[in-house]
């Protein structure tokens, strides 16, 4: 078991775990914190974890999901946002 | 040599990401578990985004983990900063009218 594989399994398990966690609890803000925590956690996991196995073409997922998931949470906090007095 | 730095800056990084996870996990005030949420991208990301670079040498692979990882680095303040927004607004300490 090679260091990047250790720290993939770390990244995992005390990474997105709990950020998995916090996004499946509490108000729909505090859900929102989490979701954008699992995106930042799940970014970083994939980039060590193309390292961890040696295929650069994993790098493709998140390259993709780094400005989704910003577009996204974006759109989130336009919605959740209080709607003023019409 | 190389490999060794490389290694211990992804480390420092996964050790950055996974202790404000899981101190996001334990907080329980909205506004220190959204403080938290910065060091993932401000600190964590780069941290191994360099540590794979200099792992892997300059090359088409080490620019796409630079992208990814500036990607990062700027959309985390925007978003943290939108989300706290929401969080006072939801809150009512500050309107959500439109500036004149």
């Amino acid at each position: 078991m090679t260091g990047y594989t250790v720290c993939t399994a770390v990244l995992l398990l005390g990474g997105v775990a709990p950020a998995l966690a916090v996004a499946s609890r509490g108000t729909p803000e505090e859900r929102l914190i989490g979701l954008e925590l699992v995106s930042s956690a799940a970014v970083l996991f994939m980039l060590v974890l193309s390292q961890a196995i040696g295929q650069s073409f994993y790098l493709s997922v998140p390259l993709v999901l780094a400005p989704l998931s910003f577009a996204g949470t974006l759109v989130f906090t336009r919605l959740l946002g209080r709607r003023g007095p019409s | 040599m190389r490999h060794d730095v490389g290694l211990a800056l992804v480390a420092a990084g996964v050790l950055v990401v996974a202790l404000a996870c899981v101190g996001a996990l334990l907080v329980r005030d909205r506004y220190d578990r959204l403080h938290l949420l910065s060091p993932t991208s401000s600190l964590g990301g780069p941290l191994i985004g360099v540590g794979l670079t200099v792992e892997l040498g300059v090359g088409f692979t080490s620019i796409e983990i630079l992208f990814i990882v500036l990607v990062l680095f700027v959309s985390g303040s925007v978003v943290s900063a939108a989300t706290g927004r929401l969080l006072a607004q939801n809150a009512g300490d500050v309107s959500n009218e439109p500036r004149a």
